[in-house]
Formats: C-alpha cells, structure tokens, sequence
C-alpha cells in the first residue's frame, strides 16, 4: 500500500509555475528517488511535500499515510510522520549537537526515549556525532553537518524520511558513508524518498526512481531500468 | 564613599541589565532588534502605578497584573504586526522602523490614556532608607537587585536548558528547519516577545518607584539597558547581565568621584573601547543578522 501518494501536484510561486501537475508515490518500506537537474523544482516538490512552501502556491493532492495533508503546516505535517533533511543541512549552529538532536525530538514527550534512541541509534549509525556531541552545531565540518541533520530528522521517529541532496558538497568518500547511513536507516524499516542531482549514486542506491525535468515527471522506472535506459543515460550519468 | 557607590553601581546595573536582557531576548530568538522595548517598560509602570497606586491592590497582585498583560500585549504585538510585515518580507533597518514607529504609537497612547503630568508611584515599604555597608538606600532599590537577578537567572534557565526556550533559538538560527523539526515557529515567536515584554513588565515595576511614572522613563532608560546588551554581546544572557554591570559601575564611580554630568559620557567612551577590543562584544556574540 502506497504511504504517500501525490496526485496532480502543481506549486507556483507567483506567477513562476515550478510544478506542473506532477503525481506520483512512494509505498511503504521502499526507497524512491527523484533524479533531476538544477531548477527542476526537486526542492520545491519535497518542501511542498513537508509543509514548508506557501500553501497558496499549491494545487493538487498529497496524501500522506491516509490523511489528506495538502496545504497542513511544516509542524503538523512532522507530527504526523513525514520528517525532512533539507537542503544545504541547515542545522542549528549555535546549539550544540545533542542540543540539535533533542530539537529533532521536539514533538517527543518522553525524554528518556529521547536520550535512548540518541545514545542506541544515533551515536550508533553515526560514532562521529557521539565524539562530537558538546561541540557547537556550527563548528562541524560538512559531512559531520549532514550527519546531524539527518540524525535530527530521524528523531521525530518518522515513517517517511525525506532527504533533498544528501551528496551536496560533500567529499566522495563522504557521500558513500551517508548512503550506507541511509541504506541502514532503510533497513530498519522506515520509508526513504530522496531526491539527488548526482544521478549515479541514486540510482544505484534506490529500489526506484522518477525523472523531474522543468516541473515535470517525465520518466518513472525501477533503477535498474533506469540505469540502463539510453536517454537518462545521456542526460544524467554523463553518457 | 566607594562601597557605598560600588553598591549603588551593582543596584543600577542590574536594572540596565535586565532592560538589556529584553533587547537580547527578542534578538537571539527572533533577530529583530525591538526599539519598542523601552516604551513597554514605561506602560508596564503606568499599569504598575495604575493598579498599585491607584486601585490600592498589593504591589505583588499589581506586579502579577501587569506580568499578564504584557505577555499578552506582546504576543500580540508579534502576532498582529510584527508576523505579518516578516511574511511580506520585511527584516533589517525596514523592521527597526517598525518597532520605532510602534515606541510612538505606543508612548501616544499612554500619554492619551495617562495625561503628560509625572506620577508618584507611591512607596511599597514602610522604611524610607536601609543602611547597607555605609550606603543609605531605598529599600525599592535592594528589591530591584534582587529581582532583576531573579529574573534574570530564571529568563537564563528558561532560555537554555528548557526544550520551548531551545526552541526559541532554534527559530531565530533556521526558521524552517524548526518547523521542519515539529516547531510550532509561529506560535513560538510569539511567546519570544511575550517574554521580552514580561522582561520590560518586570523594569517598570521596578522603575517606577525609583523613579516616578513619566512618558520619559524607558526612553531615557533604554539607551543604557542597550548600551549594556551591546557591550556584552547582542543576543547573549550573560552578556547583557555583565554589560549592565560594567556600564552601571562606571557611571556610579565617574559621577561619585569626577562629576555626575560626565557619567554616561565616559561610560561610553570606555563602550568605545570594549568594542575596539572586542568588536562583537564581551562574550563574542557574532550578529545574527543585519540590523
């Protein structure tokens, strides 16, 4: 059964009409990617998925885990299960990194839970953080940023994570371990949809994946299909 | 003399601390720095006045009044116009302008509702002046000490180690990646200038019996309350705490022992310096953003 589904999904930003009527959906347990150029509306597709677009810029369907949530807010979309890495990190800088991680527990009542899935799972999947963890959010290299941005997603124990360009800037052997992080977190069972403009190693980490050009999906396959495809070939992996 | 004047110093820079505090407090949470924050302090003494001197309730009921409507009034201030100029996007010198403009509106109002004539909060202590260490002071004045301490340790705590003050900061550092993370950011600015005005409630409690209820009181006032916020570092707690009690020293010293028309000038003269030092403040707290 499909966690997420988006019917005819458009977003404008004043007159710009970044998405043009895009549908798709991610089913539970599966990892979907969305390849795309820069200035597809990739960011704007999963900013709008979280709540965190304008919602007068939106027209269409999002239904998510049943619910229809087109147009909910950011908070109450992260209640309901769907948590977001944005783009470019965007962690807290002057809050230290257990200070980030208890800001992704926002929603969390029970601060032992909070504390235990810090120490079991977080400083598990990522032991950088752990040696880190009193240092200001501001004062950590790229990768320990990325690191922490999605450890502090993952603790509003989501059912759906979303990651808008987790390779951004980061070094090659960076980018392998935050896509091993991924897998794992995969594994563990929770949903995984990420949209990636290094092609390459989306399609060879997704079960899935969509092609977004100019505000529209314009190929959808498995990513084995893809990569074998000629035309994704030619435009996204470089011949 | 000098114990006498280091005790008057530490009482003045207490309260220059705690006005500072409300400046940083808006700041650290919200980047905006508010010019309206020393006209609040002048409504919470006339609510002061109004509801201790006038209706004749005890200074604690009164104090507790106008703590209320203050957080109410700037949840509200938040909520019905500073949001709605963020949305359009407003933000540096175009916000400063607002929260100016929002000082006089807020001054003409009281002095609609209050009249323009000076009124005399009267005493809350039976005692004219306590002896302290060779200093004869009000007792109005060792309360102020001690309150604007307490309310600065508890503003520090609730600021840094509560998950809702955390989350206040979190707002002002990534908007969206609060919301992102289940931050209610709307809700949670709102409650950042409710506390920056409990902050200002708590100075004109204070203020008015030391120095009667004018429309003056937090203009004159607030420029040392932000002179003490800036020299400790804009949007740091401690910071305008020690900046406060720099600023209040020197001016008790130069006007104890040189000449009280001197005071506030070399005060920020030696601010001159701090900054030459230390250009972003004692504690090194870098701009948020652009004011």
């Amino acid at each position: 059964m499909a966690l997420l589904e988006v019917h005819d999904l458009h977003y404008y930003y004043g007159n710009i009409h970044a998405l043009k009527g895009i549908s798709f959906h991610v089913d539970a347990g599966e990892m979907v990617t969305l390849i795309g150029s820069n200035g597809a509306g990739k960011t704007t597709t999963l900013q709008t998925l979280s709540g965190l677009t304008e919602p007068k810029g939106i027209r269409g369907e999002i239904i998510f885990d049943g619910k229809n949530i087109t147009g909910w807010k950011g908070h109450k979309i992260t209640a309901a299960g769907m948590a977001q890495v944005l783009e470019g990190r965007c962690i807290f800088p002057k809050l230290t990194v257990v200070q980030n991680l208890q800001m992704g527990a926002f929603l969390i009542k029970d601060k032992a839970s909070v504390e235990k899935k810090i120490q079991d799972e977080i400083f598990r999947l990522f032991p950088r953080l752990e040696e880190r963890k009193t240092s200001l959010g501001g004062s950590l290299s790229g990768g320990e940023q990325q690191m922490l941005a999605i450890g502090r997603a993952m603790l509003s124990n989501p059912k759906l994570l979303l990651l808008d360009e987790p390779s951004m800037g980061l070094a090659p052997l960076v980018v392998q371990e935050i896509f091993e992080a991924i897998k794992k977190i995969r594994d563990e069972g929770v949903t995984v949809m990420f949209v990636e403009q290094n092609s390459k190693i989306a399609l060879n980490t997704a079960d899935r994946g969509y092609v977004l050009q100019t505000g529209e999906i314009v190929m959808e396959d498995t990513c084995q299909n893809l990569l074998a495809n000629e035309d994704v070939k030619k435009a996204y992996l470089g011949g | 003399m000098l114990k006498s004047l280091i005790i008057v110093g530490l009482i003045m820079g207490s309260i220059y601390g705690l006005i500072g505090l409300g400046y940083s407090v808006i700041y650290r949470a919200s980047g905006i720095m508010n010019l309206a924050q020393g006209e609040l302090i002048t409504l919470s003494a006339f609510l002061g006045y109004t509801f201790f001197g006038v209706c004749g309730l005890p200074y604690g009921v009164a104090l507790i009044l106008t703590v209320v409507i203050m957080f109410v009034l700037g949840v509200m201030i938040q909520k019905g116009l500073v949001s709605r100029y963020q949305k359009r996007g407003v933000t540096g010198v175009y916000m400063l302008l607002i929260t100016f403009g929002l000082s006089r509106v807020i001054n003409g109002g009281e002095a609609l509702i209050f009249g323009s004539n000076a009124k005399r909060f009267p005493s809350i202590f039976n005692v004219s002046t306590v002896n302290i260490m060779g200093a004869h002071l009000q007792p109005e004045r060792i309360m102020c000490l001690f309150l604007a301490l307490i309310s600065m340790l508890l503003v520090h705590l609730f600021m840094t180690r509560t998950k809702t003050g955390i989350g206040m900061q979190a707002c002002a550092m990534h908007s969206k990646a609060a919301e992102a993370c289940g931050i209610d950011v709307v809700k949670s600015n709102g409650l950042t200038w409710g506390l920056a005005s409990v902050v200002a409630a708590m100075c004109g409690m204070m203020l008015g019996p030391i120095y009667g209820v004018t429309l003056m009181l937090g203009a004159n006032l607030s420029q040392m309350g932000f002179a003490s916020s800036v020299a400790g570092g804009m949007g740091n707690i401690y910071g305008a705490m020690v900046g406060g009690i720099i600023i209040g020293l020197i001016e008790s010293l130069v006007g104890g022992y040189v000449n009280s028309t001197w005071k506030s000038m070399i005060a920020y003269l030696i601010l001159f310096l701090i900054l030459a030092v230390r250009p972003t403040g004692l504690f090194n707290e870098q701009a948020v953003r652009d004011v």
